[in-house]
């Protein structure tokens, strides 16, 4: 049994890493690929976009997913729990069309092809992840750490900066995590809402079309290696944090 | 100084306490731990007062009550003296006192997660007392505590607890209540008794009787029992013994130090092991030098 596992394990691993070796093999040189104004306006516009959208899931998705978790009865948790995979589940192409819709050129916020819209797409893909996340972990922090501290008497403030946030911050930062994923990689919102200004994704999209796989590929790299330090460091810094 | 008046559905009565040290007795899910939730605020159900003042509309950190539950929540990323200091109103020099006392030096810098569970306990003990409560509330909040901490914590609790506040401790086990407490309140199946002086208690159920050690109860009239008590019972006619009555003991030496007794009473035969004692005139006699009668009898007798 154990042998079994550990066999399927490994292979996994090799499976998950596969794409990012094949990437590495066939990139081509990582200068050749910024040689362009495009891509490197693409990579810039990928970092400014996703840091802003980033900021707007924190702060959006921290005091909903608090609400969830601490404000609701284990009976609306379960109703909200169930209705937040609704968003989850919206397949990013369907919400770049809804949001085009909403915000195309006939209506009066044109979000269409503007920094903004970018943004917006990138939110609306990432924040449920990051709520969902977030919710899931401050679930764990048992009620009666609070209640042990108001017993001594702690006021919710005091309890909340010393006992509760120290601990949800581990969950806010794996949540943040997981949001930048999908945020960097929002590909379907973007190609409708944001064909121009092209992020990573994007661009990635155009190159492979005019110059293919190989040139497609090595931006591909520069994406990986842009977007990688912000969760490395998250979950160097919160995913050790002992419970 | 505190009055409580519940009505939840976990538990109903009145009660009011003087200060000093009182014990909350009774056995597992009758109820202590939904009273004290009550009393601190982190339940609702009742009207809880001190010194005539309704803390109806305070919320739990505006109480004047502290409350250390059994299994205590520390704060998992914060070491004990960091928690401790947090919470701190104490006077450095008690504080430091009560650190020795419950030898809490070497655990100072430690996480809770490194802490046993006793070590644990007292660590949420020393956690409420640096808070330096008026009222007190220890829910069995030394039960993991190893024996020779826990009579020392005993011992200096009831020596320095401050005459003129109220510590309220829960436990199942009646010497624990009879040694350490002024005053004792009996709580059945969610029913608050009315609290009596340690001194001078009479069982008020059949299974209080039996928490406090007494063997069983024998039928004197159809609405008097006499309860028997291995401490009160004598082998033989004793002639200052108030009560003496027909039955046969027989006692068999176990060690130097106890004996076993075997007492056959009104068809009835109880066991029980103590230590050996003189047997008195007339081997078909027993006497009762403290009886215990009572209106009711064992209800639930197997």
């Amino acid at each position: 049994m154990n042998r079994i596992v550990t066999g399927i394990g490994t292979l996994v691993l090799v499976l998950l890493f596969l794409p990012l070796a094949v990437l590495v093999a066939h990139a081509g040189s990582l200068t050749a690929a910024l040689s362009s104004a495009e891509n490197r306006m693409a990579l810039y516009t990928t970092l400014t976009s996703g840091i802003l959208a980033l900021a707007v899931d924190m702060l959006l998705g921290v005091p909903l997913s608090w609400f969830l978790s601490r404000r609701l009865s284990p009976g609306w948790q379960r109703f909200w729990g169930t209705c937040l995979i609704i968003p989850m589940l919206m397949p990013p192409l369907v919400l770049g069309l809804v949001l085009a819709y909403l915000a195309g050129p006939a209506s009066p916020v044109m979000l269409t092809n503007t920094f903004l819209g970018l943004v917006v797409a990138e939110v609306y893909e990432s924040l449920p992840f990051f709520v969902f996340a977030a919710w899931g972990y401050l679930r764990t922090i048992p009620r009666s750490l609070e209640e042990d501290a108001w017993a001594l008497g702690k006021t919710p403030r005091e309890t909340f900066r010393y006992v509760l946030w120290p601990l949800a911050a581990t969950g806010f930062a794996v949540a943040g995590a997981m949001a930048w994923a999908r945020i960097v990689g929002a590909f379907g919102g973007p190609i409708v809402v944001a064909y121009h200004p092209s992020a990573l994704p994007v661009q990635i999209w155009i190159i492979l079309q005019e110059q293919g796989l190989p040139a497609a590929l090595g931006l591909a790299l520069w994406l990986m290696v842009a977007v990688l330090p912000l969760p490395v460091w998250l979950n160097w810094r919160y995913g050790r944090a002992e419970r | 100084m505190l009055s409580v008046n519940v009505k939840s559905p976990h538990v109903t009565g009145q009660a009011t306490f003087a200060p000093g040290m009182v014990a909350l007795v009774g056995l597992s899910g009758a109820g202590k731990t939904s009273l004290f939730r009550l009393i601190a605020g982190l339940d609702i159900g009742g009207d809880v007062t001190v010194h005539g003042q309704s803390l109806a509309s305070r919320h739990p950190w505006e109480r004047p009550i502290r409350y250390v539950p059994q299994r205590p929540s520390l704060v998992p990323h914060k070491t004990i003296g960091s928690q401790v200091t947090w919470v701190q109103r104490m006077d450095n020099a008690v504080l430091k006192e009560w650190i020795s006392l419950l030898a809490l030096e070497p655990l100072w810098h430690r996480l809770p997660r490194e802490l046993s569970g006793g070590e644990q306990q007292r660590a949420a003990l020393i956690r409420a007392l640096a808070t330096d409560p008026e009222i007190l509330l220890l829910d069995e909040a030394l039960s993991a505590v190893d024996r020779p901490h826990r009579l020392a914590i005993w011992d200096a609790l009831k020596g320095l607890w401050p005459r003129d506040r109220l510590l309220i401790f829960s436990t199942h086990d009646w010497t624990d209540a009879e040694t350490w407490a002024d005053t004792i309140t009996y709580l059945e199946a969610g029913r608050l008794h009315a609290p009596q002086t340690a001194r001078n208690v009479t069982p008020l159920t059949a299974q209080m009787a039996r928490l406090m050690g007494f063997l069983g109860a024998i039928p004197l009239t159809p609405n008097q029992w006499l309860w028997l008590h291995p401490a009160s019972l004598g082998v033989g006619a004793w002639p200052e013994a108030p009560c003496i009555l027909p039955g046969r003991a027989s006692v068999t030496a176990l060690t130097p130090l106890s004996a076993r007794y075997t007492l056959h009473i009104q068809g009835r035969t109880f066991r029980w092991t103590g230590p050996p004692r003189e047997t008195g005139p007339q081997d078909d006699r027993v006497s009762i030098f403290q009886p215990v009668i009572t209106p009711f009898g064992e209800e639930n007798r197997e």
